[in-house]
């Protein structure tokens, strides 16, 4: 009873309460009813009824009772007040399977005190038991089983009845655990019908299967036959006699068998035909077997007519048939090592051993002849599967047959072709092709009949030789597959031969694979060449060993870091490709896959980054810049080289060294004007002669009486102008380093220009001849005393700073000397403000920082200044000037504003023919 | 087990009339198979009972129990019998033999408590009988015969008997068991042949 636990446990708890009181093992009251069991979904009421002890202890009646179920309030709603003493409950369609049900009182200040609890159980009815059946097991007692139907949730007693027509049997009943089958408990009458039945019942109902009626007979299953064995027969090598005892079974009813067979080494089983086993028997003899082969054996049973159970499967049994002469011709084969001499060659005979089912027992050797043309055979007895043997070079026909115990085989006849002997009639359309996870060769015939062909085949691997494995084909046979052992992913090379009477035919070969997978490794890519736009990217074909298949084409993937993948595929048979349209200076990432028929494998990245220029690009502009420059230069350094003599008149003027002048000597006599030449003239531009004197007078602006006087300002005035020249020609461009030196070496060059200058001047002013004649004494004394000289004046004009404002004072004198033309003077001053084009120019030279653009030996400024110097001569005036132009040269005539305003001034003298 | 027989009418009499074939050819086999056990059951009772039953070559053919029919009969005159006499002689042998199968388990237990396999074969022996006892109820059914009333024979077996008495007894239904069994494989044989499959 499930539920007694519950209730006294409830009880409990009432004895607890109650126990205070003195009332031990007396509840307060009761539920009705006491144990209900209902069927799971109905509606259930429970009536609990209080005593009136009870009532009148706690001070209660029924209204003060609650219902809980599972210790949770029922509501009030379910609740019916039937009297003082008793409330019901009513659930609508239980829905527990089981569920505690506990009436309590509400006592004085809402203490609960439990009264009674009992437990709900719910479930189902049996129902009618299904698919009754029974089974005799030969020796034990009839056992029966039945499916129950729906779980009922209840316990539920399973009843096997058994009856007689004239008998009625102990009923079985179902063990706990197991309500689905009983065993009954007395021995089997066969050949008497019994009826069985199960019957079904629990608390909510009772349910009976169908009635079965039967003969236990036809429900044996039999015992397995026992001790089977095997024996063969030296007679026959087909046969092997089965025998065995019968179960005891036996002597009850006749028997039917089932006996199975397998080679050894076999899974599936083959059968005798059922209706050659249709009857009683102790033995059996199986035909048709393979000679020299151990089979195995077994065998089950069951009542003749086929009602009841096959027996179990005996135990094993295996024997092996008897030996039987070899039913085939061993596959043959030869090789010719390469070790070969004048007369004879070294022939390898090889074939392969026979298969059991055609070796028809043990081999015992093989026998091999071997006859040359019309003389007597040679015979080998060898236990190998190889012969080594030395040939002439004759055509030889070698046999052989395998021998076992009983017997030999047929013999295989290879011939062996001369030597030299050329193969011919291959076959044609070779294929391999994988089918059935086996590689199949397919081939077709030569025209000629074919005795036999030989298949050879081995891996190709980079890591191992080609080690060759073969087999034989019979001359009709234009289709096989490779019997070894052929593994996936490796390249095979397949060789067919066709042996024809004569010899064997040309090979022919051809590579497959069992299964191609995709590459284990991808192709290494890297660039050959990288362009600004384009880059050669260059890769080794795989290895064979990772091929794993037949590389069909390849997938190169280029990118830029930001950029999308690009891919390009590639034939199988490139190993190079460029790739063009790339952007220069990027980096690139590329990577290159391989495909086989199943699949790609990628390489590793390989990285390249484009050139900012195209190769020869910045050679291209750099290689013309800088030639450009090397030849700018030396265009210059030759310009100035050649023009050395302007500059040097600029930089480094002739001076006339003061110290060895014999003013004294020429001022007071002419000199004769044939002794003037040009250069004479020049020299004695800064003339102190009796005009001269005037001239430099009017430049100095010192009265004419004190010539020495004049003649000593114009020395300082000189040494003012050097000091400057020799400070512009420190910046000069031909001879920036050392203006003297190069001053130096103008004085030659410049004494020539001078005279030319001056011859020119002198024609135009002859009036004025007389001026020059004062420099002719003076000048070769500069040409060699020139440099100290130089030294030394910078040195003075450095020391005196006061050198210049005399001289400037001459101007201001001159221009208020009353000998002077106060035209002269006018001109000189305007001279400066404002003069033709010829003037600017001097004046940019003469500022110091222009110097760098001005000095650069410019022809034209060059010119313009020997046009300056050359119209010095014009005005008459100017004779004396030119003196200072000599010396101080081009540039250091535009040194100093004085000098320089010489030269408009003498042209405008020039030009101002009239004064 | 004195009411088999009324159990046995309600019982066979609604049963749809099917060919006697397959009760007769179930009787014959059941007969055949008691056949080959009758001599070992003998031998096995008479095992256990001691001197002189247990003594070699033990026969003692003029004892006959006169509550259980001799299965010995003249061949003129069982072969002057009808199918249905058979039937009934066998059924009635059969009926007491069962009864008288059980009398003897039951003074076996009381004899040679400590014997089951003597126990198991008599118990055996004697649902076999109640069997074939069945069967030949079914043949009679199928040949629409009528069945024959019930018969206490029991019911004048002195309960007061000696040990050696029942083991007299005891041989003698375990030997009449034998002849009527072979009888019943002859009768059913004949039958077999009448009603063949």
């Amino acid at each position: 009873m499930p539920t007694l636990p519950a209730w006294v446990v409830q009880a409990l708890v009432i004895f607890l309460t109650t126990g205070s009181t003195g009332q031990l093992l007396d509840p307060c009251g009761y539920i009705y009813p006491e144990s209900p069991v209902i069927q799971y979904g109905s509606n259930f009421t429970a009536v609990c009824v209080l005593k009136e002890k009870c009532m009148d202890n706690y001070n209660v009646n029924a209204t003060y009772i609650v219902w809980k179920t599972n210790h949770v309030a029922v509501p009030k709603e379910q609740y019916t007040i039937i009297n003082r003493t008793a409330s019901s409950v009513t659930f609508v369609s239980m829905a527990y399977l089981s569920v505690q049900l506990t009436c309590n009182i509400l006592t004085y200040g809402q203490l609960e005190q439990n009264v009674y609890g009992v437990t709900v159980v719910s479930g189902f009815p049996p129902e009618e038991p299904k698919n009754l059946s029974c089974i005799v097991n030969e020796g034990k007692k009839m056992m029966c089983q039945w499916d129950p139907g729906r779980e009922t949730y209840l316990e539920t007693n399973f009843t096997l009845k058994s009856e007689w027509a004239t008998e009625k049997f102990a009923d079985c009943k179902t063990k706990r655990g197991n309500p689905t089958s009983c065993i009954v408990d007395y021995a089997p009458i066969y050949f008497v019908n019994i009826e069985v039945w199960v019957e079904a019942e629990n608390s909510l109902g009772k349910a009976t299967s169908e009635h079965i009626n039967f003969d236990p007979v036809d429900r044996v299953k039999p015992n397995p036959p026992r001790n089977l064995s095997v024996s063969n027969s030296e007679e026959l090598s087909s046969i092997l006699k089965l025998s065995w005892i019968n179960p005891n079974i036996r002597n009850v009813i006749r028997l039917k068998y089932n006996i199975q067979y397998r080679t050894k080494d076999a899974t599936a089983w083959s059968q005798i035909p059922l209706e050659d086993t249709v009857a009683t028997r102790s033995s059996f003899t199986v035909q048709d077997l393979n000679p020299f082969t151990e089979y195995v054996f077994r065998i089950r049973c069951m009542k003749e007519d086929g009602r009841g159970f096959w027996s179990d499967w005996s135990e094993e049994a295996s024997g092996v048939t008897y030996e039987d002469r070899p039913s085939k011709a061993p596959s043959f084969w030869f090789k010719i090592n390469p070790s070969r001499t004048q007369d004879y060659r070294s022939v390898q005979l090889i074939w392969k051993t026979l298969p059991p089912f055609e070796a028809n027992g043990k081999i015992l050797d093989y026998e091999v002849t071997l006859r040359r043309w019309k003389s007597p055979s040679q015979n080998y007895t060898v236990n190998d599967t190889e012969l080594t043997v030395n040939l002439t070079n004759d055509r030889y026909v070698a046999t052989l047959a395998a021998r076992n115990r009983v017997g030999k085989s047929d013999a295989s006849v290879l011939p062996i072709p001369p030597y030299p002997f050329q193969a011919s009639q291959p076959v044609t359309n070779l294929k391999a092709f994988p089918k059935d996870n086996m590689l199949w060769v397919e081939w077709t015939a030569p025209s000629k009949s074919v005795r036999k062909y030989i298949l050879e085949w081995c891996v190709l691997s980079d890591s191992s030789p080609c080690v060759p494995d073969w087999q034989q084909e019979e001359g009709t046979v234009h289709q096989t597959y490779l019997k070894g052992n052929i593994e996936e992913s490796r390249c095979y090379l397949i060789v067919v031969t066709p042996v024809y009477p004569a010899g064997p035919g040309h090979p022919q070969s051809v590579k497959a694979y069992l299964k191609q997978a995709a590459p284990s490794k991808g192709p290494t890519v890297r660039t050959k060449k990288v362009g600004k736009t384009e880059a050669v990217l260059e890769w080794d074909q795989l290895p064979v060993d990772v091929q794993n298949g037949f590389i069909r084409n390849y997938s190169i993937f280029y990118k830029t870091i930001v950029g999308n993948e690009t891919v390009v595929n590639v034939d199988s048979s490139h190993t190079e490709y460029t790739l063009s349209s790339l952007t220069s200076d990027t980096l690139y990432m590329v990577r290159m896959a391989a495909y086989t028929d199943e699949g790609g494998k990628d390489g590793p990245e390989f990285t390249f980054t484009t050139p900012k220029f195209a190769q020869g690009e910045v050679e291209a502009i750099v290689v013309p810049v800088c030639l450009a420059f090397l030849l700018t230069t030396l265009l210059g350094v030759l310009f100035c080289f050649n023009k050395r003599h302007l500059i040097k008149k600029h930089i480094w003027p002739n001076v006339p060294d003061p110290s060895k002048s014999h003013i004294a000597q020429w001022s007071p006599h002419t000199p004769p004007r044939h002794n003037f030449n040009a250069k004479d003239q020049m020299y004695s531009d800064g003339n102190f002669t009796d005009v001269s004197v005037v001239e430099i007078e009017a430049n100095d602006k010192k009265p004419f009486p004190d010539d020495l006087k004049s003649l000593d300002l114009f020395k300082k005035d000189k040494v003012s102008a050097e000091g400057h020249s020799s400070g512009i020609g420190g910046s000069s461009c031909m001879s920036s380093s050392r203006p003297s030196i190069s001053s130096g070496d103008e004085n030659t060059a410049s004494t020539v220009q001078y005279s030319t200058v001056v011859h020119s001047g002198y024609r135009h002013q002859a009036p004025s001849v007389q001026v020059f004649s004062r420099s002719e004494s003076t000048q070769p004394l500069l040409d060699s005393e020139e440099r100290p000289e130089d030294a030394q004046l910078v040195a003075e004009s450095g020391d005196r700073g006061d050198s210049i404002p005399p001289r400037q004072q001459y101007f201001k004198q001159s221009c208020g000397q009353p000998d002077t033309s106060p035209d002269t003077c006018h001109f000189e001053r305007s001279d400066q403000l404002s003069c033709g084009s010829e003037e600017d120019l001097v004046r940019l030279k003469q500022q110091p920082g222009l110097g760098h653009t001005s000095q650069p030996c410019g022809s034209e400024q060059v010119k313009a200044l020997q046009e300056g110097s050359a119209a010095d001569t014009f005005g008459p005036r100017a004779e004396g000037h030119t003196e200072k132009l000599e010396t101080v040269g081009v540039e250091a005539a535009l040194d100093e504003g004085i000098p320089k305003s010489y030269l408009p001034q003498t042209v405008r003298q020039g030009g101002y023919v009239p004064q | 087990s004195l009411y088999l027989l009324s159990l046995l009418l309600p019982l066979l009499s609604p049963a749809a009339p099917i060919s006697p074939a397959e009760p007769i050819s179930q009787a014959y086999s059941l007969a055949l198979y008691m056949q080959k056990n009758t001599s070992t059951l003998l031998q096995t009772y008479l095992q256990y009972q001691g001197s002189p039953f247990s003594d070699p070559g033990f026969s003692a053919p003029e004892l006959q129990l006169s509550s259980l029919p001799p299965a010995a009969v003249s061949f003129r005159i069982w072969h002057a019998l009808d199918d249905v006499e058979r039937l009934s002689r066998g059924q009635e042998a059969f009926l007491a033999l069962s009864q008288h199968l059980q009398l003897v388990g039951d003074d076996q237990s009381d004899l040679n408590p400590g014997s089951p396999i003597l126990l198991a074969q008599l118990a055996t022996a004697r649902l076999r009988a109640q069997g074939l006892l069945g069967n030949m109820a079914a043949i009679m059914t199928a040949l629409g015969l009528p069945i024959p009333p019930e018969e206490d024979t029991l019911g004048l077996v002195p309960f007061g008997a000696s040990a050696f008495e029942r083991k007299c007894r005891g041989y003698i239904v375990t030997r009449e068991y034998g002849h009527w069994t072979d009888r019943a494989v002859r009768d059913l044989a004949l039958l077999k042949a009448k009603y063949p499959a």
